[in-house]
């Protein structure tokens, strides 16, 4: 039984990936069952309200100009049509003149999709299909990029900050220069931020951004500040509902200013929060590991010491057999594995073993000359050494950035 | 001028870090995307508006000649019903809002970020609730298509190597009734062979297009949509965006309700997972031309480059005298740089002698390993080799596809 992913049970023989997207998956509905439980017992009187009152203020207005239900609701029938065409009662701001239009693409791209600029004719429709196409894969790539730069200055610093630490604690010598000492890359390497600073981080700073935005809307839109507060939520993550939109009155003060604000706090606050959603999902998805990991060892009291010697591919004698069910594609995404002992554990062909001699040739040379001329870097690249393309989308970007997700623990 | 030298280095004196150049280069063309954009979406709707606009004009005045209201009081109204639509309320009635589906409704459009809008909250204990829903919700579901997209990449690449695998076969470069696992040489002709990035793209898209094609027409049977309107209707869907002037399933009766609805949310499901798969895998397409893109401005400034750029331009390439000019080279740079090969990339990392000393028992266990697995024929030894070398690289979703196409593992 040792060495095996799985253990049979409630999970039967299923591949660990397999078992965290379902267990995923199941966690999900029953999130969103919750969420539309609570949602509703909240909003449901509200609507009940809503909806009796307009009844009484449309029978007031039928009978006060003496107009049949039906000639009225034609009206209306007639105004909502024109309401999806972007027309209001009081003048909003031309929909489709050239910064209409960019608004527009802006909402496109992003995905965040207000709703209150849409294509009406046939050739806007098809084209915006295509130009989505290319234009949401693009803007998520710069997501992705953003979170990657995010993470590395994040780590940069912290780093920073942690050796100035050990230094001041006086763990390494004072004068010793970076690259020469193997204590201080012994104490150092390895070292990265942990997911909960970064998350901390992100956190603090889509606040921030938060708060000094709704600080711009408020007193210009005329929302409320919670109110405010709640547009930047939902357009900052893209779920963008429609019901408050920035900028959609025909004149402001200090117009392009404003607008210019918009455009930039909506582009910051995306950026923050997408990057704050993509770490959390790493805690969550430690979460499930977690569990996993639980749900297997009750099935099998046995794992319960050995659970650690029985990670995946740890090259044990007698556990050959088991190995079957694994995919090796699992292993790509077991990112809490020591990426060292991951590596240990993989079939190579000889072709691919003598390149690794000679890789281990090439690292000592390297070394000893980079040594030599003091290469500022080493401590922090020491650590992405053994690490392989793992993790899960924009999870891998953090997959060896952050302590939770390179080393064993 | 030194062998070696970065391509990029040659003409500023203050090099722009590649991966830096490589988001700023992105942005640049997104923005140029936006005006473009914005150019031709402006020309198709801006008749439309102007003419929209003139007609509820015409409709407001009638009206109010007709049943001798005033414009002011008109206009009164309609604010009114403005506000009524904004809690939901529409001419002709609708489903409620906040029954439990209704909210179900509501809640999915939160989390998969589409954000129809049809339903939002109207209480301040509702949107103050959505917040902290909201965060979480979207972060686990963020997980949810990035583990699908990663489940279907190596599905895609499993198939296709297995058909792959049959063709070598077939075509006689591999003896038939050897068996996995064994021959050397199968591993070397197999070894390393991974899916294009393009092929991987084409299954997605067919795929996305016929789950489109059956939605709409789906869409265009219940709802009274016609095609277009509902091919319309399923890419803002699927791609999150949501606007909401069209929303499906918002009408209070349906034939076969219950079945409609859960062909809706099915598809809107599968939907949106395979074009953010789509998306993703579109997206280091892209990458790959920025790469070329930079390359390109890399050697314009420097023609000497030209020849050396694909022996030498690669960073961390271990070559004589390159060594000054690593300064500017982070380290977390290498891990973009995801079309190296991953063996140079690993030779060109420094390591402390404690790593050395590992990677030489890794070796040693490798081997071990090796030699007990071929003895028992463990039978994915041929995939697993290509992730030997590689290393937690690219961006986003990216790298799930990072090692797993040809693209994004193999220098080429």
């Amino acid at each position: 039984r040792l060495g095996r992913a799985l253990s049979p049970g409630p999970l039967g023989h299923l591949n660990e990936d397999n078992a965290r997207f379902l267990l995923l998956a199941a966690l999900i509905i029953l999130y969103m069952l919750c969420g539309a439980a609570v949602f509703s017992a909240i909003e449901l009187p509200t609507e009940r309200e809503a909806k009796e009152k307009w009844e009484e203020r449309f029978e007031n207005f039928s009978q006060r100009h003496n107009l049949s239900r039906a000639e009225l609701q034609d009206f209306l029938r007639e105004y909502q049509e024109a309401s999806v065409a972007g027309i209001r009662v009081d003048d909003i701001r031309p929909r489709w003149d050239f910064t209409g239009a960019f608004y527009f693409v802006g909402t496109v791209v992003s995905t965040i999709g207000f709703g209150m600029t849409t294509p009406a004719t046939v050739g806007g429709k098809i084209f915006l299909i295509f130009y989505g196409l290319i234009g949401c894969a693009g803007t998520i790539l710069f997501f992705n990029l953003f979170l990657e730069r995010l993470i590395t200055v994040i780590a940069y610093i912290m780093k920073s900050c942690h050796e100035r630490q050990l230094r001041r604690k006086g763990v390494l010598p004072h004068d010793s220069r970076r690259g020469s000492g193997n204590s201080e890359v012994d104490s150092l390497a390895g070292w990265k931020p942990s997911v909960y600073y970064v998350m901390l981080i992100l956190c603090v700073a889509s606040l921030i951004i938060s708060c000094c935005a709704s600080a711009m809307y408020t007193p210009i839109e005329g929302w409320s500040y919670f109110d405010s507060l709640y547009f930047c939520f939902v357009a900052f993550s893209t779920i963008g509902f429609g019901d408050l939109v920035s900028s959609q009155n025909a004149q402001y003060e200090s117009q392009g200013l404003y607008r210019f604000g918009n455009f930039v706090f909506i582009l910051m606050g995306v950026c923050c929060i997408y990057s704050l959603f993509n770490v959390i999902s790493i805690v969550i998805k430690q979460s499930i590991n977690w569990i996993l990991k639980k749900l297997d060892c009750r099935c099998c009291p046995r794992c319960q010491r050995k659970f650690f010697r029985s990670r995946r591919n740890v090259v044990m004698p007698g556990n050959v057999r088991s190995r079957r069910n694994i995919s090796i594609e699992t292993d790509g995404v077991n990112e809490s594995d020591t990426d060292g002992r991951r590596l240990s554990g993989e079939m190579i062909s000889m072709k691919d073993f003598l390149a690794s001699n000679k890789v281990s040739l090439a690292i000592m040379q390297k070394q000893l000359s980079e040594t030599a001329n003091g290469y500022p870097r080493q401590l922090s690249s020491s650590s992405k050494q053994n690490g392989f393309s793992g993790g899960v989308g924009a999870l891998a970007i953090m997959n060896n950035r952050l302590a939770e997700t390179s080393v064993d623990r | 001028m030194m062998p070696g030298r970065r391509p990029q280095a040659c003409c500023r004196s203050s090099p722009l870090n590649e991966d830096n150049g490589r988001f700023l280069l992105l942005a640049a063309l997104i923005a140029a995307y936006l005006t473009a954009g914005a150019t031709v979406f402006s020309a198709l709707e801006s008749p439309s508006e102007a003419e929209a606009r003139r007609r509820w004009h015409g409709t407001l005045h009638n009206f109010s000649q007709t049943f001798n209201i005033s414009a002011a009081e008109l206009r009164d109204f309609l604010r009114r019903y403005e506000a009524a639509m904004a809690a939901g309320i529409r001419a002709d009635a609708l489903r409620p809002r906040w029954d439990f589906p209704g909210a179900l409704y509501f809640v999915g459009t939160v989390v998969s970020t589409i954000g129809f809008g049809m339903t939002t909250p109207a209480t301040v204990a509702g949107k103050a609730f959505l917040i902290i829903y909201g965060l979480f919700g979207c972060a686990g579901t963020i997980l949810f298509f990035n583990l699908f997209l990663e489940r279907i990449i190596s599905l895609l690449a499993f198939i296709m190597k297995a058909c792959h695998e049959r063709q070598l076969r077939r075509s006689g470069l591999l003896p038939s009734n050897f068996r996995r696992g064994s021959a050397i040489s199968e591993v070397d002709s197999l070894a390393g062979w991974k899916p294009s990035v393009y092929h991987v793209m084409l299954i997605l898209g067919i795929f996305a297009i016929t789950l489109s094609c059956c939605a709409s027409a789906m869409y265009t049977a219940v709802e009274g949509w016609n095609y277009i309107d509902s091919l319309y209707y399923c890419f803002v869907t699927f791609s999150t965006i949501g606007f909401g002037d069209l929303v499906s399933s918002q009408n209070a009766v349906y034939q076969n309700q219950g079945l409609y609805r859960f062909g809706n949310f099915m598809f809107i499901l599968m939907g949106v997972c395979c074009i953010y798969s789509l998306f993703n895998v579109i997206s280091i397409v892209i990458k790959q031309v920025l790469n070329w893109l930079l390359k390109k401005f890399g050697c314009r400034c420097c023609s000497k480059c030209h020849k050396s750029s694909a022996r030498l331009g690669r960073r961390n390439a271990i070559t004589p005298g390159s060594r000054f000019h690593r300064h500017n080279i982070s380290m977390e740079t290498d891990g973009q740089y995801d079309s190296d090969t991953e063996g140079r990339r690993l030779s060109g990392e420094m390591i402390s002698m404690k790593e050395l000393t590992a990677s030489n028992n890794v070796s040693l266990a490798i081997l071990q390993k090796q030699l007990s697995e071929t003895a028992n024929g463990h039978p994915r030894n041929i995939s697993m080799n290509t992730r030997q070398n590689g290393f937690s690289a690219g961006v986003g979703a990216l790298a799930i596809m990072n090692n797993r196409l040809a693209e994004t593992s193999d220098s080429r």
